[in-house]
């Protein structure tokens, strides 16, 4: 008889989920999926609303990247209003970016995934957490909490609030800077660049303890999709879209993110409410790719920050001979590369006179019916469409999430996991953690990719060939 | 002196669940130079410099009372919403006495009563009465005077 076990709730991650495992007769695993049970429907219900509002409503779908949101709303009424925004104003935009990158990626590291490596995969799951690592390492867990607290300072001091500000706006942004502010930000820089190679050095200590389980973290070829700067630099705020195949060959390249949905297409699954994005010239499910952290700092052809730069280089080393680095649990070296290019560069732009001026908005009429914003959030490449009439009222929104566009590459993964640890028979602790951790090297974001509400907790069961519950675990 | 920080926290779209948060916003009107802090939910980060204060309040919108309630938090053991979801005020506590080995002396929650918690930015008149009840209780805490008879129960 084939037995299914199920995983619910996925912990140490945003949102709801479960997986479920599904077994044959002889106990091997045949099927894996992830599923997120979780629904919003936001680009329903701002059909109608005024584009104007978009930045304030679209970024209440998330309490952890609302800044993404913000800013690629906001772009995306620049496109509305056919305005090329001012310099300062941009400058500020990708300030903040960088920001939401800092927190973000603190968070996901320091929070979510370094009790695992700190304390390892089958440790006691009560305090395989915060509070286990601050028991470890108290001093490491202070300056995760306090480098993260410096991406929300940057946030804060542009926007007025944490999370959640209404700070940028179609045309620019609200506030001018200042040399006070400017100041203040920079007193925080060494420390958080200390941190993060901190962090760097850390989880570059712990891949030699991890040898026997790195392999299994979703380990195969996909495509990498991301922005990229017209010099082929690593980029965050604006950019073409390049496209790398699993051997590390550019397959598709500067191309206009008003051209998105040539290549981007969505499928959907009867057991998910996470859209499955593809890449449309390969079809569904052959057109697997990811975005964020690895996409980026593979697909790029340099950084132009000086310590991250020479992560990448040590990063592109670990698959010299690939030509891509497809192991996804090389996530988390690519967003910790990104963490430190985030502190280097948001250091750059605070010394940039520009970023004083008061020239921070450009106002037009509704000029277009269309516009599409494109932004690298910290999960990957995010895009907001949006059709309006001529007063700027919605008659259409389309939101790609970044955690959607891994979906099919996260599925895989817990796929690649559950047949190399799961022999039908039991599924320990240790285990059901190692699947978790397959999904948390995407840092997946589940409240923004199915635009839905709540916590992550996970949900494992095990399915027989009938469909009824043999085992299952709950967290 | 004891010094002192004042955390209003809450979804200002929805509602009542902003109670918190504009009986911050009062305070901060009313008590200038006051150390108030307003955010839509509690943050790890927030675990700083509440452990370098003697007293902390925290203000927070609930539909489990009717009438504004007092109560004395002292430090969680659950590392629950410490992942950066629903952190609790105990949770804050643990996590001031964790990386920063001191709490402040006092934390009290007080919890103003919520009525309607739909999607909305105005509150319904039985919480912003109990606002202005719940704003005169903290002043008084703030300026020191014996509240204790308020404390309803301990919670940690």
């Amino acid at each position: 008889m084939s037995r299914t076990i199920t995983i619910s709730p996925v912990s140490r991650i945003e949102g709801h989920a479960k997986i479920t495992i599904h077994l044959d007769e002889r106990g091997n695993v045949t099927d894996a999926r992830f599923h997120v049970n979780e629904f919003r429907g936001f680009e329903k219900f701002c059909e109608g609303r005024l584009m104007w509002e978009m930045g304030g409503i679209t970024s209440r779908i998330c309490g952890i990247c609302p800044t993404s949101h913000l800013i690629t709303s906001a772009k995306a009424g620049d496109d509305i209003l056919a305005v090329a925004i001012p310099e300062t104003a941009e400058k500020l935009r990708r300030l903040i970016t960088l920001a939401q990158w800092i927190q973000s990626h603190a968070l996901s590291f320091f929070h979510l995934s370094s009790p695992d490596f700190l304390l390892g995969f089958d440790s006691d799951p009560a305090t395989r957490n915060i509070f286990g690592l601050i028991t470890k390492d108290k001093e490491f867990a202070r300056r995760g909490i306090r480098l993260r607290k410096f991406g929300q300072e940057i946030i804060e001091v542009l926007g007025s609030r944490r999370i959640h500000t209404p700070w940028a706006v179609a045309g620019g942004v609200r506030e001018p800077f200042d040399a006070a502010k400017r100041d203040h930000l920079l007193a925080w820089i060494p420390e958080a660049k200390e941190t993060a190679l901190l962090a760097l050095e850390t989880l570059k200590s712990i891949h030699e303890e991890f040898a026997a389980d790195i392999p299994n973290f979703g380990s195969f070829r996909s495509m990498f999709m991301g922005l990229v700067a017209p010099d082929g630099a690593l980029e965050y705020y604006d950019g073409t879209l390049r496209v790398m195949d699993g051997s590390g060959n550019v397959i598709a390249d500067k191309i206009d993110i008003h051209k998105y949905d040539e290549y981007i297409g969505e499928a959907s699954e009867s057991w998910s409410y996470l859209k499955f994005p593809y890449y449309k010239p390969l079809g569904y499910e052959k057109g697997m790719f990811r975005v964020g952290p690895l996409a980026r700092v593979n697909i790029c052809d340099y950084i132009d920050t000086p310590l991250a730069e020479g992560e990448r280089v040590a990063f592109k080393a670990i698959a010299a001979k690939a030509g891509a680095v497809n192991n996804s649990f090389y996530y988390h070296y690519a967003r910790l590369i990104e963490l430190l290019f985030a502190v280097e560069k948001a250091e750059m732009l605070l010394h940039d006179p520009v970023m004083l001026g008061t020239n921070i908005r450009a106002r037009a009429m509704i000029n277009r019916r269309l516009g599409i914003g494109a932004s690298e959030a910290p999960r990957g490449t995010l895009f907001h469409r949006y059709e309006v009439d001529d007063n700027g009222v919605l008659q259409k929104v389309n939101l790609i999430i970044a955690t959607a566009q891994n979906n099919l590459a996260m599925n895989r993964t817990v796929r690649q996991l559950a047949i190399q640890y799961i022999d039908g028979s039991k599924i320990t602790e240790g285990i059901l953690n190692r699947i978790e951790a397959g999904i948390r090297c995407f840092d997946p974001c589940l409240s923004c990719s199915t635009h839905a509400s709540g916590r992550m907790p996970l949900h494992v069961q095990l399915l027989d060939c009938e469909g009824s519950v043999v085992s299952e675990l709950r967290r | 002196m004891r010094k002192t920080i004042v955390i209003g926290y809450g979804n200002t779209l929805r509602r009542d669940d902003g109670a918190g948060v504009a009986a911050a916003d009062r305070l901060a009107r009313d008590r200038p130079g006051a150390n108030v802090l307003t955010s839509q939910e509690l943050h790890p980060e927030m675990a700083e410099e509440v452990a370098a204060c003697d007293l902390t309040v925290f203000i927070d919108a609930s539909v489990r009372t009717p009438t504004v309630r007092v109560t004395r938090v002292s430090p969680g053991d659950s590392m629950h919403g410490a992942d950066g979801h629903a952190l609790s005020p105990a949770g804050v506590l643990a996590l001031c006495s964790g990386l920063y080995g001191r709490t402040p002396e006092e934390a009290m929650l007080v919890e103003i009563p919520a009525f309607q918690c739909g999607f909305g930015e105005t509150m319904s008149p039985g919480t912003l009465r109990m606002i202005d009840c719940g704003v005169q209780l903290i002043s008084e805490l703030l300026a020191g005077k014996d509240t204790s008879r308020l404390i309803t129960t301990v919670k940690s």
